[in-house]
Protein backbone atom coordinates (compact mmCIF):
# COMPACT_ATOMS: atom_id res chain seq x y z
CA UNK A 1 0.00 0.00 0.00
CA UNK A 2 1.40 3.37 -1.03
CA UNK A 3 2.06 5.85 1.74
CA UNK A 4 1.98 9.06 -0.24
CA UNK A 5 -1.34 10.54 -1.40
CA UNK A 6 -0.03 11.10 -4.94
CA UNK A 7 1.12 7.47 -5.17
CA UNK A 8 -2.24 6.25 -3.92
CA UNK A 9 -4.07 8.43 -6.45
CA UNK A 10 -1.81 7.31 -9.28
CA UNK A 11 -2.12 3.61 -8.47
CA UNK A 12 -5.90 4.00 -8.14
CA UNK A 13 -6.02 5.60 -11.59
CA UNK A 14 -3.95 2.80 -13.10
CA UNK A 15 -6.31 0.26 -11.54
CA UNK A 16 -9.50 2.08 -12.57
CA UNK A 17 -11.93 0.50 -15.04
CA UNK A 18 -11.47 3.34 -17.52
CA UNK A 19 -7.70 2.72 -17.62
CA UNK A 20 -8.20 -1.05 -17.76
CA UNK A 21 -10.71 -0.66 -20.60
CA UNK A 22 -8.13 1.20 -22.68
CA UNK A 23 -5.64 -1.58 -21.98
CA UNK A 24 -8.16 -4.30 -22.83
CA UNK A 25 -8.94 -2.59 -26.14
CA UNK A 26 -5.24 -2.29 -26.93
CA UNK A 27 -5.21 1.51 -26.94
CA UNK A 28 -2.39 1.65 -24.41
CA UNK A 29 -0.27 -0.62 -22.24
CA UNK A 30 1.31 -0.06 -18.88
CA UNK A 31 5.00 -0.80 -19.34
CA UNK A 32 6.07 -0.03 -15.79
CA UNK A 33 4.90 1.83 -12.73
CA UNK A 34 7.54 2.64 -10.15
CA UNK A 35 5.90 5.59 -8.46
CA UNK A 36 6.20 8.38 -9.27
CA UNK A 37 7.52 7.19 -12.67
CA UNK A 38 5.05 5.58 -15.06
CA UNK A 39 5.87 4.44 -18.57
CA UNK A 40 2.99 3.82 -20.95
CA UNK A 41 2.98 2.54 -24.50
CA UNK A 42 0.30 4.08 -26.72
CA UNK A 43 -1.00 2.71 -30.02
CA UNK A 44 -1.08 5.32 -32.78
CA UNK A 45 -3.70 5.38 -35.53
CA UNK A 46 -1.12 3.93 -37.95
CA UNK A 47 -0.62 1.02 -35.52
CA UNK A 48 2.84 2.15 -34.44
CA UNK A 49 3.49 2.14 -30.72
CA UNK A 50 5.06 5.01 -28.84
CA UNK A 51 6.16 5.04 -25.23
CA UNK A 52 5.78 7.96 -22.86
CA UNK A 53 7.51 8.51 -19.54
CA UNK A 54 5.52 10.38 -16.90
CA UNK A 55 6.93 11.69 -13.63
CA UNK A 56 3.82 12.06 -11.52
CA UNK A 57 4.89 13.67 -8.25
CA UNK A 58 1.90 15.54 -6.86
CA UNK A 59 -0.66 13.68 -8.99
CA UNK A 60 -3.44 14.62 -9.63
CA UNK A 61 -3.06 18.17 -8.38
CA UNK A 62 0.04 18.75 -10.48
CA UNK A 63 0.60 18.03 -14.15
CA UNK A 64 3.03 15.19 -14.88
CA UNK A 65 6.46 15.85 -16.27
CA UNK A 66 6.17 13.96 -19.57
CA UNK A 67 8.31 13.01 -22.53
CA UNK A 68 8.05 10.68 -25.50
CA UNK A 69 10.39 7.87 -24.55
CA UNK A 70 12.74 5.24 -25.87
CA UNK A 71 12.48 2.39 -23.31
CA UNK A 72 15.39 0.48 -24.82
CA UNK A 73 17.81 3.34 -24.29
CA UNK A 74 16.04 4.89 -21.30
CA UNK A 75 16.13 8.28 -23.00
CA UNK A 76 13.85 10.69 -24.83
CA UNK A 77 12.95 9.29 -28.24
CA UNK A 78 15.24 10.47 -31.05
CA UNK A 79 13.85 13.26 -33.18
CA UNK A 80 13.75 11.19 -36.36
CA UNK A 81 11.72 8.48 -34.63
CA UNK A 82 9.03 10.81 -33.29
CA UNK A 83 5.48 10.85 -34.69
CA UNK A 84 4.86 13.07 -37.68
CA UNK A 85 1.51 14.78 -37.31
CA UNK A 86 -0.45 17.65 -38.76
CA UNK A 87 -0.28 21.04 -37.10
CA UNK A 88 -1.03 21.97 -34.37
CA UNK A 89 -0.47 18.49 -32.90
CA UNK A 90 3.08 18.27 -34.25
CA UNK A 91 4.05 20.92 -31.72
CA UNK A 92 3.51 18.45 -28.87
CA UNK A 93 6.51 16.39 -30.01
CA UNK A 94 8.77 19.26 -31.01
CA UNK A 95 12.45 18.67 -30.34
CA UNK A 96 13.56 22.28 -30.91
CA UNK A 97 12.36 23.30 -27.46
CA UNK A 98 14.18 22.14 -24.30
CA UNK A 99 16.01 19.60 -26.49
CA UNK A 100 12.81 17.59 -26.79
CA UNK A 101 12.92 16.52 -23.16
CA UNK A 102 9.33 17.57 -22.44
CA UNK A 103 6.05 17.34 -24.33
CA UNK A 104 5.04 20.78 -25.53
CA UNK A 105 1.58 20.74 -24.01
CA UNK A 106 -0.20 22.68 -21.26
CA UNK A 107 -0.79 19.48 -19.30
CA UNK A 108 2.97 18.92 -19.10
CA UNK A 109 4.43 20.32 -15.89
CA UNK A 110 7.52 22.05 -17.25
CA UNK A 111 5.80 23.37 -20.38
CA UNK A 112 2.96 24.79 -18.31
CA UNK A 113 5.33 26.32 -15.79
CA UNK A 114 7.31 28.09 -18.49
CA UNK A 115 4.34 29.53 -20.40
CA UNK A 116 2.65 32.07 -18.20
CA UNK A 117 -0.05 32.79 -20.77
CA UNK A 118 -1.30 29.22 -21.05
CA UNK A 119 -3.20 29.25 -17.79
CA UNK A 120 -5.54 31.86 -19.28
CA UNK A 121 -5.38 31.08 -22.98
CA UNK A 122 -6.00 27.36 -22.56
CA UNK A 123 -8.13 27.43 -19.43
CA UNK A 124 -10.90 25.42 -21.07
CA UNK A 125 -8.51 22.66 -22.12
CA UNK A 126 -7.08 22.44 -18.61
CA UNK A 127 -10.53 22.39 -17.04
CA UNK A 128 -11.35 19.37 -19.14
CA UNK A 129 -8.41 17.40 -17.88
CA UNK A 130 -7.77 15.29 -14.84
CA UNK A 131 -5.22 17.86 -13.81
CA UNK A 132 -6.08 21.21 -12.33
CA UNK A 133 -2.82 23.11 -12.24
CA UNK A 134 -2.94 26.04 -9.91
CA UNK A 135 -1.81 29.50 -10.81
CA UNK A 136 1.16 28.86 -8.56
CA UNK A 137 2.38 26.18 -10.99
CA UNK A 138 2.77 28.80 -13.69
CA UNK A 139 4.55 31.28 -11.47
CA UNK B 1 -13.30 -18.51 -17.75
CA UNK B 2 -14.75 -15.06 -17.30
CA UNK B 3 -15.43 -12.24 -19.70
CA UNK B 4 -14.31 -8.76 -18.77
CA UNK B 5 -17.33 -6.53 -19.17
CA UNK B 6 -17.26 -2.74 -18.97
CA UNK B 7 -20.62 -1.10 -18.33
CA UNK B 8 -21.56 2.56 -18.77
CA UNK B 9 -24.96 3.90 -17.91
CA UNK B 10 -27.11 6.96 -17.33
CA UNK B 11 -25.05 9.29 -15.18
CA UNK B 12 -21.97 7.03 -15.33
CA UNK B 13 -19.42 8.10 -17.95
CA UNK B 14 -16.68 6.07 -16.34
CA UNK B 15 -17.32 2.37 -16.83
CA UNK B 16 -17.90 -0.19 -14.15
CA UNK B 17 -15.94 -3.38 -14.63
CA UNK B 18 -17.53 -6.73 -13.90
CA UNK B 19 -16.44 -10.26 -14.68
CA UNK B 20 -19.11 -12.50 -16.13
CA UNK B 21 -18.71 -16.28 -16.09
CA UNK B 22 -18.62 -17.73 -19.58
CA UNK B 23 -21.11 -18.57 -21.02
CA UNK B 24 -23.60 -16.02 -19.69
CA UNK B 25 -27.12 -14.98 -20.63
CA UNK B 26 -29.15 -11.77 -20.54
CA UNK B 27 -30.27 -12.38 -16.96
CA UNK B 28 -26.66 -12.72 -15.81
CA UNK B 29 -25.77 -9.46 -17.55
CA UNK B 30 -28.73 -7.68 -15.94
CA UNK B 31 -27.89 -9.14 -12.56
CA UNK B 32 -24.27 -7.99 -12.77
CA UNK B 33 -25.39 -4.55 -13.93
CA UNK B 34 -27.90 -4.24 -11.10
CA UNK B 35 -25.20 -5.12 -8.60
CA UNK B 36 -22.74 -2.67 -10.12
CA UNK B 37 -25.14 0.26 -10.41
CA UNK B 38 -27.33 -0.52 -7.39
CA UNK B 39 -30.47 0.20 -9.41
CA UNK B 40 -33.24 -2.00 -10.80
CA UNK B 41 -32.46 -2.38 -14.51
CA UNK B 42 -35.06 -5.02 -15.42
CA UNK B 43 -36.87 -2.66 -17.79
CA UNK B 44 -33.76 -0.92 -19.10
CA UNK B 45 -32.35 -1.31 -22.56
CA UNK B 46 -28.91 -2.78 -23.11
CA UNK B 47 -26.62 -1.92 -26.01
CA UNK B 48 -23.34 -3.25 -27.38
CA UNK B 49 -21.03 -0.21 -27.55
CA UNK B 50 -18.84 -1.86 -30.19
CA UNK B 51 -21.68 -2.18 -32.71
CA UNK B 52 -24.05 0.45 -31.26
CA UNK B 53 -26.87 -2.09 -31.47
CA UNK B 54 -29.48 -3.02 -28.90
CA UNK B 55 -28.98 -6.35 -27.23
CA UNK B 56 -31.52 -9.12 -26.80
CA UNK B 57 -31.29 -12.63 -25.41
CA UNK B 58 -29.87 -14.01 -28.64
CA UNK B 59 -27.28 -11.31 -29.27
CA UNK B 60 -26.14 -11.36 -25.63
CA UNK B 61 -25.23 -15.01 -25.98
CA UNK B 62 -23.06 -14.14 -28.97
CA UNK B 63 -21.19 -11.48 -27.01
CA UNK B 64 -19.38 -14.10 -24.98
CA UNK B 65 -17.05 -14.81 -27.89
CA UNK B 66 -15.36 -11.44 -27.44
CA UNK B 67 -12.48 -11.02 -25.03
CA UNK B 68 -13.78 -7.65 -23.88
CA UNK B 69 -17.36 -6.48 -23.84
CA UNK B 70 -18.54 -2.88 -23.60
CA UNK B 71 -22.17 -2.48 -22.67
CA UNK B 72 -24.25 0.65 -22.28
CA UNK B 73 -27.55 0.41 -20.42
CA UNK B 74 -30.22 3.08 -20.18
CA UNK B 75 -33.95 3.27 -19.42
CA UNK B 76 -34.70 5.36 -22.54
CA UNK B 77 -35.10 4.16 -26.11
CA UNK B 78 -33.93 7.51 -27.47
CA UNK B 79 -32.10 10.47 -26.00
CA UNK B 80 -33.12 14.00 -27.00
CA UNK B 81 -30.00 16.07 -27.57
CA UNK B 82 -29.79 19.84 -27.86
CA UNK B 83 -26.55 21.23 -29.29
CA UNK B 84 -25.80 24.95 -28.94
CA UNK B 85 -23.36 26.71 -31.23
CA UNK B 86 -22.99 30.49 -31.09
CA UNK B 87 -26.59 31.70 -31.40
CA UNK B 88 -27.82 28.54 -33.11
CA UNK B 89 -29.38 25.46 -31.61
CA UNK B 90 -30.12 22.08 -33.18
CA UNK B 91 -32.08 19.10 -31.87
CA UNK B 92 -31.12 15.47 -32.38
CA UNK B 93 -32.61 12.17 -31.25
CA UNK B 94 -30.28 9.22 -30.99
CA UNK B 95 -30.04 5.93 -29.18
CA UNK B 96 -28.33 6.26 -25.79
CA UNK B 97 -25.40 4.16 -26.98
CA UNK B 98 -24.52 6.63 -29.76
CA UNK B 99 -21.01 7.96 -29.11
CA UNK B 100 -20.42 11.69 -29.07
CA UNK B 101 -18.52 11.45 -32.36
CA UNK B 102 -21.89 10.65 -33.97
CA UNK B 103 -23.51 13.58 -32.14
CA UNK B 104 -20.71 15.84 -33.34
CA UNK B 105 -21.02 14.67 -36.93
CA UNK B 106 -24.80 15.09 -37.00
CA UNK B 107 -24.66 18.48 -35.27
CA UNK B 108 -22.07 19.82 -37.72
CA UNK B 109 -24.22 18.67 -40.62
CA UNK B 110 -27.37 20.26 -39.19
CA UNK B 111 -25.55 23.47 -38.39
CA UNK B 112 -24.20 23.50 -41.96
CA UNK B 113 -20.61 23.79 -40.76
CA UNK B 114 -17.70 22.52 -42.83
CA UNK B 115 -17.44 18.74 -42.17
CA UNK B 116 -13.78 18.86 -43.20
CA UNK B 117 -13.10 20.87 -40.06
CA UNK B 118 -14.76 18.44 -37.68
CA UNK B 119 -11.47 17.96 -35.80
CA UNK B 120 -11.55 21.65 -34.83
CA UNK B 121 -14.63 21.19 -32.65
CA UNK B 122 -15.33 19.80 -29.19
CA UNK B 123 -18.49 19.02 -27.30
CA UNK B 124 -19.00 20.10 -23.70
CA UNK B 125 -21.93 19.81 -21.34
CA UNK B 126 -23.90 23.04 -21.74
CA UNK B 127 -22.52 25.81 -19.60
CA UNK B 128 -19.32 23.95 -18.72
CA UNK B 129 -15.83 23.95 -20.21
CA UNK B 130 -14.96 20.29 -19.79
CA UNK B 131 -14.39 18.75 -23.21
CA UNK B 132 -16.00 15.35 -23.52
CA UNK B 133 -14.23 12.32 -25.05
CA UNK B 134 -15.84 11.46 -28.37
CA UNK B 135 -16.22 7.78 -27.52
CA UNK B 136 -18.58 8.68 -24.63
CA UNK B 137 -22.07 7.18 -25.10
CA UNK B 138 -24.50 10.12 -25.09
CA UNK B 139 -26.80 8.24 -22.71
CA UNK B 140 -24.20 8.45 -19.98
CA UNK B 141 -24.63 12.24 -19.97
CA UNK B 142 -28.33 12.33 -19.15
CA UNK B 143 -29.47 13.09 -15.63
CA UNK B 144 -30.78 10.48 -13.25
CA UNK B 145 -34.42 11.16 -14.21
CA UNK B 146 -33.97 12.41 -17.76
CA UNK B 147 -33.82 11.23 -21.34
CA UNK B 148 -32.34 14.46 -22.63
CA UNK B 149 -29.04 16.30 -22.57
CA UNK B 150 -27.87 19.75 -23.66
CA UNK B 151 -24.39 20.20 -25.13
CA UNK B 152 -22.31 23.10 -26.37
CA UNK B 153 -20.29 22.85 -29.58
CA UNK B 154 -17.05 24.82 -29.21
CA UNK B 155 -13.85 25.34 -31.12
CA UNK B 156 -10.91 23.36 -29.78
CA UNK B 157 -8.34 25.57 -28.06
CA UNK B 158 -5.05 25.79 -29.93
CA UNK B 159 -1.54 25.45 -28.57
CA UNK B 160 0.67 28.13 -30.03
CA UNK B 161 4.40 27.77 -30.37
Amino acid sequence: MADRPDERALLAELASPRFKLGEALGHWRLVSAQCPIVILEVLASDQRKFAFRFECTGYPAKCPDAVIWDPENSAPLATNARPVMLDPYQLVFRSDWENGTHLYHPMERHAFATHNGWSNELRDMLNGSAYQPSQADAA
Amino acid sequence: MTVETFITSRGHRDPFKVSLPEPFDFDALKHATRDALSVDVDDWRFFDEATETELDAESVSELGAAAVIRVHCHPCRRVAITVNFDCNQVQLKLRPVAPLKVVLRRAIKKLELDPAKIDCYLLTLAGTTESLPLHTPVGSLTGSEDCDVELDLVLEPKING
